[in-house]
């Protein structure tokens, strides 16, 4: 199964605080981060869509959500250098439904 | 009693709430933290007196306002240049960390963020900062002891020939004060604010000049006695030689300039007060005959200043005359031996350069 949440990382970020890591990880869920990433690609802001999926990037990888940080990498680089990206954005919906999913079992 | 210790502030910049509650959760048992999401706002807290920060943890990639827009004119302006600033950056950004670099930030802060390494940094350059800042206003006030008592030396060296002159030392003291009444009224006075902006005063060289005043007649340390004592009026030849003490001066404080350097610009103000305090507004004064504009300001102001004491006060050639009696004087010179702008102002704060000489009356 794959690695969604790195517990252990995330919460010796935030000092070991479970209260903090479960209210960060539900700030994650509310901010529908991949909607606005998916509009802004359809509207064809490539440069507005480059910054989200760079944000979605960082607080991924400060929340040690593992799958979703690196999809999102892959598709800030992709939009970068104008590589193929539509593929991708699908796969990080489902990767970051399934980390929502997760979240709401803690 | 438990003493209260005011924790620094620290400010972070990043557009991403979880981003800022994260450092802020690292760092808020150490620091107070302050907050902005965005660079505009970030600018504003930075200049608010009661925020401004520590140290600045700014995030690049943010919308409106980037990060190293903010960067730079943080680092522009000498209010906010020497706060360090810790950039936050992805980890596979080697580009972004060299135009960070030169843009003057101290240091990274790379997502994710890692607690123990995030808080060490951050207390290194808070602590760097603090240092070099101690290091910097201590070398300010060692150098401006040092002025002082280069000054002094110098005010002493001055006062020594008065006392040959058989003046009782009081003449430098009073050129000083009625110099820095004169010219503290220019400045005060808005009709004088073209005046003032032609001839680039402002505080710093006003005080420089007013304590550059004291040498003015340094260069009568080479004049003989039988010419600075002689109660007579002097003959042609002997005017000849004591006019030489313009260059005489000059010449002094160029050899204390070459030794010492003028970092301050004193000795420049010196140099010109030795040399043209003689010098007259309608070209006829020696000992160059500089007209008008010509005539450094310094050396200008303190002529009517310098006249205008030696009128009040008893001489070994010549008698006290009175305030008013001087003033006549000075009033006809205008436009001939003086600036008339500064005569001017001269009559304007007569008043109270008859209450010093009331009490500093030789």
């Amino acid at each position: 199964m794959p690695n969604y949440i790195d517990m252990e990382s995330g919460l010796k970020r935030v000092g070991g605080s479970e209260a903090l890591f479960k209210k960060l990880l539900g700030k994650f869920v509310d901010g529908n981060y991949q909607d606005q990433l998916e509009a802004l690609i359809a509207e064809g802001k490539t440069e507005e869509a480059t910054a989200m999926a760079h944000t979605i990037k960082g607080v991924a990888a400060n929340l040690s959500l593992m799958e979703v940080n690196a999809l999102a990498l892959q598709i800030e680089q992709a939009l970068k250098n104008g590589t193929e990206h539509a593929s991708l954005v699908p796969q990080l919906r489902e990767v970051t439904d399934a980390t929502i999913v997760e979240i709401q079992k803690l | 009693m438990r003493e209260v210790v005011q924790k620094d502030i620290v400010l972070i910049v990043d557009d991403d709430e979880i981003n800022r509650m994260i450092l802020a959760d690292i760092l808020e048992e150490d620091y107070r933290i302050v907050e902005a999401e965005d660079g505009f706002k970030a600018l504003d807290i930075v200049h608010t007196r009661e925020t401004r920060p520590r140290a600045i943890l700014l995030d690049i990639m943010m919308p409106g306002m980037d990060g190293f827009e903010v960067l730079e004119k943080l680092k522009s302006d000498p209010e906010t240049a020497k706060i360090p600033v810790l950039l936050i950056t992805a980890s596979d950004s080697d580009e972004n960390e060299s135009r960070g670099l030169k843009a003057g930030a101290a240091d990274f802060l790379p997502k994710p963020f890692n607690r123990d390494i995030g808080k060490a940094r951050l207390a290194n350059h808070i602590d760097l900062a603090r240092y070099q800042n101690e290091l910097e206003s201590l070398v300010e006030e060692k150098t401006a002891e040092l002025m002082r008592t280069y000054e002094q030396t110098l005010e002493v060296l001055a006062t020594v020939v008065e006392y040959r002159s058989l003046e009782s030392g009081e003449h430098i003291k009073r050129t000083s004060m009625l110099s820095e009444v004169l010219i503290s009224h220019l400045m005060t006075d808005p009709k004088y604010a073209d005046y003032v902006k032609k001839n680039e005063l402002d505080s710093k060289k006003a005080y420089s000049i007013v304590r550059a005043t004291s040498l003015h007649d340094i260069g009568k340390i080479g004049i003989s006695d039988t010419i600075l004592l002689k109660p007579e009026r002097l003959t042609d030849d002997e005017f000849e030689l004591m006019k030489t003490h313009t260059l005489l001066g000059s010449q002094i404080i160029d050899e204390i300039l070459t030794t010492l350097g003028d970092s301050a610009g004193f000795l420049t103000y010196c140099r010109e007060i030795c040399y043209y305090h003689h010098e007259r507004w309608d070209g006829l004064g020696y000992p160059t005959r500089l007209a008008a504009e010509e005539i450094p300001f310094s050396a200008r102001m303190l002529s009517i200043v310098d006249v205008y004491d030696a009128l009040v006060n008893q001489r070994c050639y010549k008698p006290a005359f009175s305030h008013d009696e001087a003033m006549d004087i000075i009033t006809e010179s205008k436009s001939k031996q003086f600036d008339p702008t500064l005569v001017e102002a001269f009559v304007e704060v007569s008043s109270k350069f008859a209450e010093l000489e009331v009490k500093l009356k030789d």
